[in-house]
């Protein structure tokens, strides 16, 4: 496989900052930022081994685009699960 | 063929995932890799030559310079670099937009890596088939001035030289080329004979400065067997031996007042008499002359015949020497590197920003001529695909270079293992200054303090002791 655990961690670990910065926003009322991490997170998902990330960043880019508050936190919370096991598996 | 460096890589995007793991991907595999968020940076180190990309590979949305402008850009000043786009939208209208803008692929996000490896291959593939196509075309046509083959210049006083020399090469007139040495004297009338009539016959060359006085004369008209001791048998002279073609006689200004006044007999009854001879010739070449000197001065100094300065100056040709042409500096080096990479049967691509500032920074004494060495020589000794700047001599490390080898290459002359005739030290002094004089042949009798003549006469000793030395 071209995607060495060293990849992966640093991938997941920035996820960590993604949700923080995620959360932020909405606290906020912003939803660029939520639009920019979720067409990302559709590009790089599955590229990473990860593709629930990638169906992730489809829903929070569509939420922000709705700015639906409700799509986007649920997304987050299914980002930290998947994250989470990511980690574990890795360690 | 020089080894090639490796395979440069520019990849663009502004997700630092996965510019981090395309970065690390590559750079396994052997390539080099130059990463960037922001496709304006990475533009403007393509375009100022920092780096030298092969392939790039670019994110379709990026936050300032989206990747469907980078290519636009890209497009007015390189029309072949493969770019490689991708994106997370996956529609058939983008796809072709991007192509249409000059994209060589287009690849989903997603990525699946390997398969993005595939199409860097191809494009790699593609970009050296057409670099070697654009070379080999622009080394045979696209320069070349007035369809003269190796005859190179864009600039407003070369351009003025050549289409004069065009203009006058139908006619008979007498022509002069004035110009310093290594300016290109000899490039123009060998112009002027291959655009004119007599591009059939012979274009016969002499240096009137190179040979002693005494031959000179028999060189130029012959002499009929017995003439003189030593004249076993007959000789046509240059004259004779230029019927039908061209004599260039180059460094007029150094022939001795006896010969001129033979010259301009000659021009006014187009008759020659071989030495040793009453029979008279006539003879049909055409004769072109040129000088470095200022010819107006020398009449008046005494050292030239007015009535011949007259007779030659009909139709004056100046050749501005290279410092006031600089626009044909790069193409001229261009030009040079192309020669000698078919020469050397190596594969320099070109030349650094940094490298091509110097070149049209630097006086070049010498000319042509010198700017022609200091290529050979860069040709031979880079050690990248592109010339830089250290690999061209600089007036600072030419002063150094002399520096050193005084320094470090006059004791061996004493060693006592290797005693040098006076002689031999002599040349190994001559050679020395007219290397430091970039191959200016001028300034190196003035600073040897010797005249031309005799200095041409010490150069032909060494080419033929040595290695040529222009
Ligand atoms: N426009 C040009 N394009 C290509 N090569 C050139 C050009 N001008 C000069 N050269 C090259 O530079 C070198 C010197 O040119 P040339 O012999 O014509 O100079 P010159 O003025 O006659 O020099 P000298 O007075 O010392 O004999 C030659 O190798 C020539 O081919």
């Amino acid at each position: 496989m071209y995607i060495l655990s060293e990849h992966k961690l640093k991938y997941l670990n920035r996820r960590i900052i993604d949700i923080e910065e995620l959360k932020n926003s909405l606290s906020q009322n912003d939803f660029d930022l939520p639009k920019i991490i979720g067409h990302r997170l559709k590009g790089n998902g599955v590229t990473f081994g990860y593709p629930l990330i990638s169906e992730i960043g489809i829903a929070l880019e569509m939420g922000a685009i709705a700015k639906d508050k409700l799509k986007i936190l649920e997304s987050i919370d299914l980002l930290i699960q998947v994250v989470d096991e990511g980690l574990k598996l890795l360690h | 063929m020089k080894t090639k460096s490796l395979i440069s890589l520019v990849i663009i995007d502004d997700d630092i995932d996965l510019l981090e793991l395309l970065s690390s991907y590559f750079r396994q595999r052997g390539y080099e890799v130059n990463s960037y968020e922001d496709a304006r940076i990475a533009l403007s180190e393509i375009e100022s030559k920092n780096v030298l990309a092969d392939v790039v590979i670019c994110d379709l949305k990026l936050p300032v310079m989206s990747g469907l402008d980078f290519i636009k850009r890209i497009r007015q000043f390189n029309s072949v670099l493969p770019v490689i786009l991708m994106t997370a939208e996956g529609s058939l209208e983008l796809a072709v937009e991007s192509i249409e803008a000059g994209a060589y692929d287009f690849v989903l996000k997603p990525l699946h890596v390997p398969q993005l490896l595939i199409s860097v291959q191809r494009a790699v593939f593609l970009n050296h088939v057409q670099n070697e196509n654009t070379n080999l075309k622009s080394l045979f046509s696209d320069q070349d001035f007035l369809g003269l083959k190796g005859v190179i210049g864009k600039s407003a006083g070369f351009k003025k030289a050549m289409e004069l020399a065009k203009r006058v090469s139908g006619s008979q007139a007498n022509i002069i080329i004035f110009g310093e040495s290594g300016s290109g004297k000899e490039v123009v009338a060998k112009a002027v004979h291959d655009l004119g009539d007599k591009k059939a016959g012979p274009f016969v060359a002499i240096n009137c400065s190179a040979i002693p006085e005494n031959l000179l004369e028999s060189e130029l008209f012959g002499y009929a067997k017995g003439a003189f001791t030593g004249a076993f048998g007959s000789k046509i002279g240059l004259f004779e031996e230029a019927n039908k073609g061209t004599l260039f006689l180059d460094e007029i200004g150094d022939l001795a007042l006896p010969l001129q006044a033979k010259l301009l007999r000659v021009l006014q009854e187009r008759k020659i008499k071989r030495i040793g001879e009453n029979q008279t010739r006539d003879i049909t070449a055409r004769v072109i002359c040129a000088t470095h000197k200022d010819l107006k001065k020398e009449v008046e100094n005494g050292n030239f015949r007015e009535d011949l300065y007259f007779r030659l100056n009909v139709i004056p040709i100046n050749m501005p020497p290279l410092r006031e042409r600089k626009e044909d500096i790069l193409p001229l080096s261009e030009f040079f590197l192309k020669k000698f990479n078919l020469i050397n049967n190596v594969n320099i691509l070109g030349f650094t920003k940094a490298a091509m500032k110097k070149l049209e920074a630097l006086t070049w004494k010498g000319n042509v001529r010198e700017l022609e060495n200091a290529i050979e020589r860069a040709v031979v000794l880079a050690n990248s695909e592109y010339i830089d700047i250290d690999d061209i001599p600089g007036p600072e490390s030419s002063s150094e270079e002399s520096k050193v080898s005084l320094k470090n290459g006059i004791p061996p002359l004493f060693s006592i293992n290797n005693i040098m005739s006076l002689e031999d030290v002599g040349k190994k002094y001559i050679e020395f200054i007219f290397k430091k004089n970039g191959y200016a042949k001028e300034q190196t009798a003035k600073e040897l303090c010797i005249d031309r003549k005799t200095l041409y006469r010490k150069l032909k000793e060494l080419e033929h002791g040595e290695q040529p030395l222009h």
